[in-house]
């Protein structure tokens, strides 16, 4: 459906240009509801748009779903079409929400939509219970302390068939924990005139942080039955119903009367500690088991103080605590911690274990209580393999039982303040720094295609600089021949060899030979390979001979420099046409 | 001579400020206990072009003697984002954040993007550093082999390697996030940019720290880690 839509926008972009000028559109179905309802927003498209359209991001208001649809129509012979978008709202808290102006391309021109406002309420609990389905959640108490255990119960009630139990997904805000607590429960109530099943779930909240005071819709997602089952349905019908929003009252421990021992420990404890009564050998492990009954969690509370006698007497190794939670029949909560503790004494003879501790805030008296307890002695005897170690060094003991507090660690830190540039290079990235590298960067990116052209335009091919040669011989052949002139008519032999040498170098560059190592047979050779005709050739050679006879025969010889120069030229003029 | 003697006296004046010095030591004064003076020292030193882990350490120090965590924990965190590797600006951050109390996660890069980019262990302006220099050391070391004919394999790669980082520098200079952090007792983020009638999303407390998306006008965008987002007034949130 979607592809059929998207294909169909397509066909719409593409409308030529004598369509209708661009018209943009927004519109709120209504602009009041409630949160329980969904709103549309449907926004008109007409003309040449570029760009998707995008329902802007407003915090507390989701968009369900978004559907799309397209006409087109022909009046009088123009072509107008429209697109239609529409965005299923719906706001998760009550009160008035600013959809702002949505922007866009229309036949290159920017359109825009003028803002709309919507106001949210949220249902009365009376109007919510005119309905067949619907959802409620309280809390177990209204007000109460921070890191305190407290109830919340949701439930649906509903007037359908419900063909599974509901599924819950409370809503906590950051900083608020909700941890579910047993099964849904069932039951039946008849509520005025109408008969509901009613399915409870309860949860724990505990608020860490103060700020919050209010626990936003949950959602209830129900599973009803359509009594139609068939091959294409499953005959169940899925409803998401939002609870009502609850307000709390969240007040914070007092500072009064807390030491740096208070475990987190919010509600009412007891403690009891399970100590065997045993005797042991020095190196035996002796487990002793802390065990804190209360009615809030103790997920995020620290260990109890075990405070030794001698801190060299015993090693301490604490294992992981196991928390049990369960609901009371009085809409509370019981949990149950278990901290168990090996204790291995270093030595024998009657040691005592000390004590163990837990503050608590108690929420009934508001202040701060100490559970103690003595953990009695212990008769440890001697163990002679243990009497052959060395002892343990006393630091290996505490640091196996103390863990680091941040107020420790805050004393370690108030030392002197830094110089201000004992942080190493650590400034800001300022903009001229970015802005140096950047085109460093883009400097780097470049260079290198840049250099790589330069070194080819630099150093050109063997093919290349043979060609170039080939092409610049002949102008070079009639500066060497005009200089063999000027000197023949002074000393013939000079100007024959000049002569001679520029004839080898044009017909090197001819022949891509060295001039200088060209000899009579190179000649002969490579001018039959270039398909020269052989009188051509064999006046090549003829005169190249007679150079070579007034080369070394001088003044004695008959034959006349200006008559060299003139055949070597036409010769030359017969190669340039031919090659 | 006059004149002289008195332009020379403004140029030292200025130079010694250019260089961070001024007449009074706020170490000193930190010392002697005068931390009002000695934070408006470090105050004039930091601007929002012009940072230093050191001395935000420090302010986050001296604000932290004088009782105001938040603006300590919003100098702490853009200290850390400075000088990652400081263990003296990590333990101030955590004492502190623990002395708030506050619960709400740090806006960081996580997972992937932070491994990748080594987003805990070095800061952006070493990572954008190491991006050029090796860029700029392959791309010369490649000039320089194009025309001396060198195998060019070592010097292609590194060039690549710089390019990589170039690339990870540009990612996390983008996805970084700002952070911010809460000055107010409890305050309530609104759906929209304006004050009548605006929808309150959900609440915030002293301390916690917030992603800064954008400003508009006297409001910030800001975002939680959950996802969640809204505008508060940007008098009531501390961000360097």
């Amino acid at each position: 459906m979607v592809m059929i839509g998207r294909v169909l926008l397509l066909f719409v972009f593409l409308l030529p240009r004598f369509s209708m000028a661009g018209v943009l559109t927004g519109n709120l179905d209504r602009s009041s509801g409630s949160t329980e309802e969904q709103f549309q927003y449907i926004l008109s498209i007409q003309g040449s748009v570029s760009g998707q359209p995008k329902f802007p991001d407003i915090p507390g208001l989701r968009v369900v779903s978004t559907q799309q649809s397209s006409s087109m129509s022909i009046i009088n012979g123009r072509r107008s079409s429209e697109v239609r978008l529409t965005f299923i709202l719906k706001a998760d808290k009550e009160g008035t929400y600013t959809i702002p102006p949505i922007s866009l391309m229309l036949d290159n021109k920017l359109e825009k939509t003028l803002p709309l406002k919507l106001t949210v309420r949220e249902l009365s609990p009376e109007e919510r219970r005119q309905r067949p389905l619907y959802a409620e959640q309280s809390l177990s108490k209204t007000k109460f302390f921070q890191g305190e255990s407290v109830i919340l119960t949701v439930s649906l009630y509903s007037r359908y068939q419900l063909k599974e139990l509901p599924k819950y997904a409370p809503q906590a805000p950051a900083g608020v924990r909700v941890t579910p607590l047993g099964e849904a429960q069932s039951r039946i109530e008849t509520i005025g005139e109408n008969q509901f099943q009613i399915v409870d779930r309860k949860f724990l909240l505990v608020a860490d942080d103060i700020g919050f005071n209010e626990v936003p819709p949950s959602l209830v997602v129900a599973l009803l039955s359509t009594g139609r089952r068939s091959f294409f349905s499953s005959g169940v019908q899925q409803k998401t119903v939002p609870t009502n929003s609850l307000s709390f009252q969240l007040e914070t421990l007092p500072a009064v009367g807390r030491t740096p021992n208070f475990s987190g420990l919010v509600g009412q404890f007891k403690m009891e500690v399970e100590v065997p009564n045993k005797s042991l050998k020095a190196g035996d492990n002796y487990n002793i088991a802390v065990l804190l009954r209360g009615d809030g969690e103790s997920k995020t509370m620290k260990e109890p103080q075990l405070r030794l006698e001698q801190e060299g007497d015993f090693k301490v190794y604490k294992d992981k605590p196991v928390e049990s939670l369960e609901l009371s029949d009085e809409n509370k909560v019981s949990s149950e911690t278990v901290f168990n503790i090996a204790l291995v004494p270093q030595h024998h003879g009657k040691l005592d274990l000390g004590r163990v501790s837990v503050e608590y805030f108690d929420t009934s008296s508001r202040s701060y209580k100490v559970l103690e307890k003595s953990l009695g002695t212990l008769d440890v005897r001697p163990n002679p393999a243990m009497a052959q170690r060395k002892v343990a060094s006393v630091a290996s003991i505490k640091s196996s039982s103390e863990t680091l507090s941040p107020d420790t660690l805050k004393e370690q830190d108030a030392g002197d303040l830094h110089e201000v540039n004992r942080l190493k290079g650590n400034h800001l990235l300022t903009q001229w720094q970015l802005a140096l590298g950047s085109i460093m960067i883009l400097l780097s990116i470049l260079g290198i295609p840049a250099s790589w052209i330069l070194y080819i335009v630099r150093n050109p091919s063997d093919a290349k600089r043979s060609k170039r040669r080939k092409s610049k011989a002949y102008k070079l052949y009639l500066q060497k021949e005009k200089a063999a002139s000027k000197n023949m008519s002074l000393d013939i032999q000079k100007g024959i060899v000049q002569l001679q040498d520029g004839f080898k170098d044009y017909l090197g560059d001819k022949l891509n030979i060295q001039g200088k190592a060209l000899t009579e047979k190179d000649i002969s050779a490579q001018l039959r390979a270039k398909e020269l005709p052989e009188e051509h050739v064999a006046s090549m050679l003829k005169v190249y001979r007679d150079m070579d006879a007034v080369r070394y025969s001088g003044k004695n010889s008959e034959l006349s420099g200006g008559d060299l120069l003139n055949r070597t030229r036409s010769l030359i003029q017969e190669m340039e046409k031919s090659c | 001579m006059l004149k002289i003697i008195n332009t020379s006296l403004l140029f030292l004046s200025f130079f010694t400020t250019l260089l961070g010095y001024s007449s009074t030591d706020p170490i000193q004064l930190y010392k002697q206990g005068a931390y009002e003076e000695s934070a408006q020292i470090f105050e004039s030193m930091i601007t929002p072009q012009n940072q230093n882990a050191s001395v935000l350490y420090n302010l986050g120090k001296i604000y932290e003697k004088q009782g105001d965590d938040v603006k300590a924990l919003a100098a702490f965190l853009k200290a850390e984002r400075l000088a990652p590797r400081s263990s003296e600006v990590d333990d101030a951050l955590e004492a502190i954040r623990s002395k708030l109390k506050s619960p709400l996660p740090l806006p960081r890069l996580k997972g992937v993007s932070s491994i990748v980019t080594a987003y805990e262990f070095i800061s952006l302006k070493e990572l954008f550093w190491m991006a050029v220099t090796i860029c700029t050391l392959g791309s010369l070391l490649l000039i320089i082999g194009i025309y001396r004919q060198w195998q060019l394999l070592g010097p292609t790669c590194a060039f690549i390697v710089g390019l990589f980082i170039s690339g990870l520098f540009l990612f996390r200079y983008l996805e970084e996030p700002q952070i911010a952090v809460v000055q107010e007792t409890e305050l309530k983020v609104l759906a929209s940019p304006q004050e009548e009638g605006g929808v309150s999303v959900f609440s915030l407390s002293k301390g916690n720290p917030v992603q800064f998306l954008e400003a508009k006008g006297e409001w910030s965008f800001i975002q939680l880690t959950d996802r969640r987002q809204g505008w508060v007034k940007s008098s009531q949130l501390k961000m360097y």
